[in-house]
């Protein structure tokens, strides 16, 4: 098992480098520098600038110290604050948000989306069935501006229940996570009741209802058990809709998260920003994976030798 | 024989065949969207700004007084387009790509496989934006941004087919009578999957189409003086507590594409995927 663990982390790192190269060098290709204001600085703050940030000198280089800098895990300064606040700053800020936002929403689709997967391959073709499913085709459809606007003018302008934007105490991220997590929770429904319909004809469960087991202990603890097996594998995917949902949600309620930031800094051209951003993402989204290959394993010890 | 009962049980699911005439309906506002609008969508009322839906305007007015409805039709004008050519570029860039790793095998299937995955585990739209901050916003960016990252899908698809079909019969005959390679590759094995293909693309467009609105809607995709539902759910979004149709409107047709799309693409893979199922 630790070999398994240490190749697949082994095999996480040429993904990573490959990321950061090819961020490095669409940054340095894209024409506009980050000292390009409407009125021209006089040309020799603009060398001290070069000189300060090493825009003077090869290209290589830079990608060399770049690299360095990242593998002692600093991002640089970042340009829209300069002399201010450096990327490190801003990612410490806004990754716990984000982080809280993206926990919060995958919990929820995970808590709502397994048992109306469940209930629905159980009652097969039962109107139940096909509403859920209709709803779980709408929430695949469903534009995260136009939940998130319902959702404002229903619970903040019309009932003035909860706050409309901010992230302050746990009232103002009701909203934000169930946007959020409409689209994941679509996902699991369809996907849990898709795997729960192959389980439910399985030899293992007609022994179960035949030993007379209650409904809810074959469902939940019979079927239900192998039916998640394949679920697992939706958690990449899960992680990256939460990041790309992320970019919405933390713009529309004006969320001080990583998307947030994200966004901000591609219309400001704040490369260091972005390049630091994209790192975050890929360590986030190469570890989701990875967890989810060692939960395999762990579940499905074929794998392991394999 | 065959194909009829499969167009058959197509024309018999309601939901598919609804949606189908309701995106026929929107490419149509599309196509003749100035003999279908009242207003130009450029057409500024000042006197009948932020008016709500009326006789006039049946979708109401924006903050400079053009007719919202116009503004929506001419939208679906650039949303569609956008969705249909990005998922066209990317459908066949994927289909080329899987067919070659699929049947050439070996080292090569190896390495374009591990590409793949590369694309494939990361947020596709992130890398959208990344190529978006390369190429420069507006209609040609988020075309090749889009297209670019919405191959990997189908380059899956189309080289597991092809590693099943490359086996059969016909194709070993083939060989054995000395057509050469790439003859047999797009004269013998790719007509067998215009059936999944077709499927893929139906999905990848809204796909796509969603994936604007959404680049749009957070200030990176169209800029003005284009305009698609996600540019126009944007200029919504700051007036929405007063004026909330101006972000409704544009959304539900928006969702209602969105959903008509999923309907026909699965009656589609109904009719002519049925291993899928």
């Amino acid at each position: 098992m630790i070999i398994f663990i240490a190749k697949r982390l082994l095999s996480a790192v040429p993904t990573l480098l490959a990321l950061m190269t090819l961020t490095f060098f669409i940054m340095k290709v894209v024409p506009g520098g980050p000292f390009d204001e409407e009125k021209a600085l006089p040309p020799e703050i603009k060398a001290n600038l070069n000189a300060k940030y090493h825009f003077d000198e090869p290209v290589w280089k830079q990608y060399a110290r770049y690299l360095g800098d990242v593998a002692h895990g600093d991002f640089g300064p970042s340009y829209r604050y300069l002399g201010g606040r450096t990327v490190n700053d801003i990612i410490a800020d806004a990754l716990p948000v984000s982080v809280e936002l993206g926990f919060y929403a995958i919990i929820l689709a995970i808590v709502v989306g397994v048992p109306v997967g469940v209930l629905a391959a159980w009652q097969k073709n039962s109107w139940l069935d096909f509403s859920a499913m209709f709803w779980a085709m709408a929430g695949v459809s469903l534009p995260n501006f136009l939940v998130a606007s319902i959702l404002v003018l229903v619970f903040s302008v019309h009932l003035g229940w909860l706050p409309p934007a901010l992230w302050e105490d746990w009232r103002s991220a009701v909203l934000p996570v169930i946007t959020l997590a409409v689209r994941p929770l679509a996902l699991i429904a369809r996907l849990t009741r898709a795997s729960m319909l192959e389980a439910l004809t399985t030899d293992y469960v007609r022994t179960a209802q035949a030993k007379g087991l209650g409904t809810i202990s074959v469902l939940f603890k019979h079927a239900l058990k192998n039916a998640l097996v394949p679920v697992v594998t939706l958690t990449g995917p899960l992680v990256a809709a939460v990041i790309t949902g992320s970019f919405v949600v933390e713009y529309f309620f004006a969320i001080p998260g990583l998307g947030k930031h994200f966004v901000s800094a591609v219309t400001d051209r704040d490369y260091p920003l972005i390049m630091g951003v994209t790192i975050v993402y890929g360590v986030i989204v190469i570890g989701a994976n990875l967890l989810v290959d060692l939960a395999y394993a762990w579940i499905d010890p074929r794998i392991r030798v394999g | 024989m065959f194909e009829n009962k499969g167009l058959k049980r197509f024309l018999q699911n309601r939901p598919a065949t609804i949606s189908l005439a309701f995106l026929a309906f929107v490419s149509f506002c599309a196509i003749f969207a100035p003999f279908i609008t009242r207003h130009s969508f450029e057409e500024q009322n000042i006197a009948q700004h932020l008016t709500g839906p009326s006789m006039n305007y049946i979708m109401g007015t924006d903050s400079l007084g053009r007719d919202l409805f116009s503004r929506i039709v001419y939208g679906a004008r650039a949303s569609m387009s956008v969705g249909i050519i990005t998922a066209l570029v990317s459908v066949i860039f994927g289909m080329v790509y899987g067919a070659v790793s699929g049947y050439a095998g070996g080292w090569v299937d190896e390495v374009m496989m591990r590409i793949v995955d590369m694309f494939y585990i990361f947020p596709s739209l992130l890398f959208a934006i990344l190529l978006m901050v390369l190429i420069g916003q507006g209609l040609l960016g988020i075309v090749l941004a889009l297209a670019f990252v919405g191959w990997v899908n189908l380059a899956r698809l189309v080289r597991g087919q092809v590693l099943q079909v490359k086996e059969m019969l016909h194709i070993e005959a083939a060989r054995a009578v000395g057509v050469s390679n790439s003859r047999i590759l797009w004269r013998h094995i790719m007509p067998l999957l215009w059936g999944p293909v077709i499927v893929a693309l139906t999905f990848q467009i809204p796909t796509n189409i969603m994936a604007e609105s959404f680049l749009s809607f957070i200030g990176l995709g169209l800029q003005p003086p284009n305009s698609s539902w996600g540019t126009l759910a944007n200029e919504g979004w700051r007036g929405m507590r007063s004026y909330p149709h101006l972000i409704v409107f544009p959304g539900i047709v928006l969702f209602l594409t969105m959903l008509s799309f999923q309907f026909v693409g699965d009656g589609l893979r109904d009719w002519l995927d049925p291993k899928a199922r």
